[in-house]
């Protein structure tokens, strides 16, 4: 072959791969997705073998837990479960939570604000959680539906694993005791039994059937109770209250359209729609006596303290409530500005304690409002986004009557 | 002869008031209050019937004979003198609670002398009817199903007298607008099964009664039944689903979107198993790409863009068991 044509032949090859390049670097490449629908194939995400990436542990409180306000925002993830831990009687309470998502556990120390992983287990899809109060033990549901599986898991003091085990069938409600046990309803026939796990002894024990599948407990804070059992609450159906202490079922007095309960030994509120209204009332049970209640609340918003089981704490929003209620904030068509309230039963009697909105600026749906040690602190979330919240109880000393 | 004749006489007259007044009796017998269970004899008949705790109960004297005309009526509860009750035809009560016994007496002191004492115990009981209508909603959902046409809705009765009765020592017969369901009378038959029916309602009822027959509490109630409601709710990889549905003015953050379509209250046999399960993006339909046909991931194609986003869900056996439902998604 010629020199010459060689040369030729090097020099178009060059010109070609010019213009290619010049193509691409004013063209760029093409988008073949037109940027409007693009199937991923990732499967069903309820996939529990999907990866979580392990974020760096924090070692600072990403909010600023030990501010002098009674009102703050302990986190700022979505939290799955949380409880306030005492490892024993004369250690310092600390705030646990379970993230969501993830499944992994923090401790936060109350008075330095400083935030540890004690559990980097990840347990994938974790939305719902309970921890005992003597720190040691976790039950984690991850998923939802049928697809869900609850864990228990096994704290360490020395690692951040966490030791877990499934429990086998399924698990309709469950919460953690006062007295380190956790008690969960799973379905029994056409109805459901609530039964008490020891993780300590790992026994199970019946505490007692439900006749009916669509249940609503609302858990005492002993496995003794009371615990409020009613059906599953819509303003289109009638409900009724049903309450089991020891073990003994009684059939109380409340029942109606859109009603659900929230109790104690001393008595229950609960709220139903009446006329066309969306009503509270509440049940002394020293007394016998019901009455109005003087603001409108749902029940589920509210926990009874453990020092006076007269005197619930109530998420309470002043607005108006539409006649189809609950039905609406279930589904998360209605969003709350709720205030703190602290409702006396037997004195019927509310008085304010704090509106997050004028506090922090920030409007709360609470939600899970539960007490820590001593009631001293009461712990809640904001439903909107999941995250934890605490505020500082005291008992007011007087209450102002608002009738 | 004079006493033959006289026989005789006496034997016509007879006949002949025989054939005056027989055929009148015969008539008067046909309206005979025995014919239906016993001549009308007054008694106290309680409104309701069989009233649960705390129901106003009105007591009255059913006086269909006329009986009470004239008497003076002194009414007792629990042996204790109604006041202001005195020569009241009925009066009214709260019923107390579960398995208590009240005795109401009415006493009439007749016009023509003596009295005559009229009682009724009234026992009341709950009579829960807790419908469970198996329609589909989502498990983070606090609420109760509710029944769409043709889905099946589980009803359970609890009896209560101050602890639950044992739905062994009772016979139910449940109705579904008024037709007897289950055959007839069930003992032990506290829980049930039916489809809905078509209708803005059922009325759904049941009577409780002892094996000996007696009654023991009645009760009727009106369900409403509704069509499926779609919602759309953005759903996170890591979090699950988010607790307040997509609306148009939802602020979406980031250029990728798993979108979950709720069909509430569809019926769960459609739900697990739909004929139709449709998505449509900007009006063409596309495939979801996912195993989960309610769930579609949607990314943008930068810049401020609008997508309608449209799902249909249906059942082609019952078709008004289904919803579709459109919402613009603006990245």
């Amino acid at each position: 072959m010629k020199r010459t044509l060689l040369i030729i032949g090097g020099i178009s090859i060059i010109c070609v791969l010019a213009g290619v390049w010049a193509y691409f670097l004013f063209f760029g490449t093409p988008n073949p997705d037109g940027g409007v629908f693009a199937n991923f194939n990732l499967g069903n995400t309820d996939d529990p073998s999907v990866i979580i990436p392990i974020e760096p542990e924090p070692t600072q409180p990403t909010v600023n837990v030990t501010s002098p306000e009674r009102l703050r925002q302990l986190t700022t993830q979505p939290v799955a479960g949380f409880a306030e831990v005492q490892a024993t009687p004369d250690s310092a309470p600390e705030a646990r939570y379970i993230e969501a998502g993830t499944g992994h556990i923090y401790s936060i120390d109350l008075e330095t604000g400083v935030e540890t992983r004690i559990s980097a287990t990840t347990i994938p899809l974790t939305n719902a959680g309970a921890l005992t109060r003597n720190g040691q033990y976790a039950l984690l549901q991850s998923g939802s539906g049928m697809g869900s599986e609850h864990v228990i898991g096994i704290i360490s003091t020395t690692s951040d694993e966490l030791r877990n085990f499934a429990i086998p069938g399924s698990i309709t409600s469950f919460t953690a005791t006062d007295d380190n046990t956790f008690v969960y309803t799973t379905p029994f026939g056409n109805g459901l039994v609530a039964r008490a796990y020891d993780p300590s002894t790992n026994t199970v024990a019946d505490l007692f059937q439900i006749p009916f599948r669509d249940a609503t407990i609302a858990w005492g804070s002993s496995e003794a109770g009371p615990h409020y059992v009613h059906p599953h609450t819509t303003s289109r159906l009638e409900g009724y209250v049903y309450s089991y202490t020891d073990g003994v079922a009684a059939r109380e007095r409340a029942s109606g359209y859109g009603l659900s309960a929230v109790g104690s030994s001393a008595g229950y509120i609960y709220s139903e729609v009446q006329d066309g209204q969306y009503n509270t009332y509440a049940t002394n049970n020293l007394t016998d006596v019901t009455n109005a209640a003087p603001l409108t609340i749902i029940p589920e918003k509210c926990v009874f303290t453990e020092i006076n089981t007269t005197v619930a704490i109530c998420g309470v929003s002043l607005d108006e409530y539409p006649n189809q209620m609950p039905d609406p904030w279930y589904k998360g068509e209605v969003r709350m500005n709720d205030s703190l309230w602290e409702y006396s039963v037997g004195g019927q009697s509310a008085s304010l304690l704090v509106s997050p909105e004028n506090v922090t600026g920030r409007q709360l749906d609470i939600i899970e409002p539960q007490f820590g040690v001593n009631n001293k602190i009461l712990y809640f979330q904001n439903k909107t986004d999941q995250t934890l919240w605490i505020y500082e109880y005291i008992v007011a000393p007087t209450f102002n009557s608002l009738n | 002869m004079i006493l033959l004749l006289y026989g005789y006489m006496r034997l016509r007259v007879l006949l002949a008031v025989l054939a005056i007044f027989l055929p009148l009796t015969v008539a008067t017998a046909q309206f005979d209050a025995t014919q239906f269970g016993g001549t009308p004899e007054l008694a106290i008949s309680l409104s309701p019937s069989n009233p649960s705790p705390g129901d106003l109960v009105t007591a009255s004297i059913d006086d269909y004979a006329g009986g009470v005309y004239g008497s003076e009526i002194t009414w007792r509860y629990n042996n204790e003198i109604v006041p202001g009750a005195i020569n009241q035809r009925q009066i009214q009560f709260v019923a107390g609670v579960a398995g208590s016994n009240t005795v109401v007496e009415a006493t009439l002191s007749l016009p023509i002398g003596g009295t005559r004492t009229l009682q009724e115990t009234v026992t009341p009981v709950y009579m829960d009817i807790i419908i469970e209508p198996q329609t589909r909603v989502p498990d983070w959902y606090a609420g109760r199903a509710l029944p769409s046409l043709g889905s099946q809705i589980n009803a359970t009765v609890l009896l209560n007298d101050g602890s639950f009765i044992d739905p062994q020592s009772v016979v139910y017969t449940w109705r579904v607008n008024n037709k007897v369901i289950e055959g007839g009378p069930m003992r032990g038959g506290n829980q049930v099964a039916f489809p809905t029916p078509r209708g803005g309602s059922v009325v759904v009822s049941v009577t409780a009664t002892r094996p000996t027959g007696e009654t023991i509490a009645s009760r009727a109630i009106t369900v409403g039944i509704v069509l499926p409601e779609l919602s759309f709710y953005e759903k996170h990889a890591l979090y699950g689903m988010k607790s307040s549905p997509i609306t148009a003015s939802t602020p979406l953050i980031g250029s990728i979107l798993t979108l979950q379509a709720e069909p509430f209250f569809l019926d769960t046999r459609v739900y697990n198993n739909p004929d139709i399960a449709e998505w449509e993006i900007n009006s063409v339909t596309t495939d979801n790409g996912s195993n989960n046909p309610y769930e579609i991931t949607l990314r943008s194609s930068g810049g401020n863009s609008s997508t309608n986003v449209n799902f249909h869900v249906r059942s082609l056996q019952q078709i008004l068991q289904g919803s579709e439902e459109s919402i613009a998604i603006n990245f």
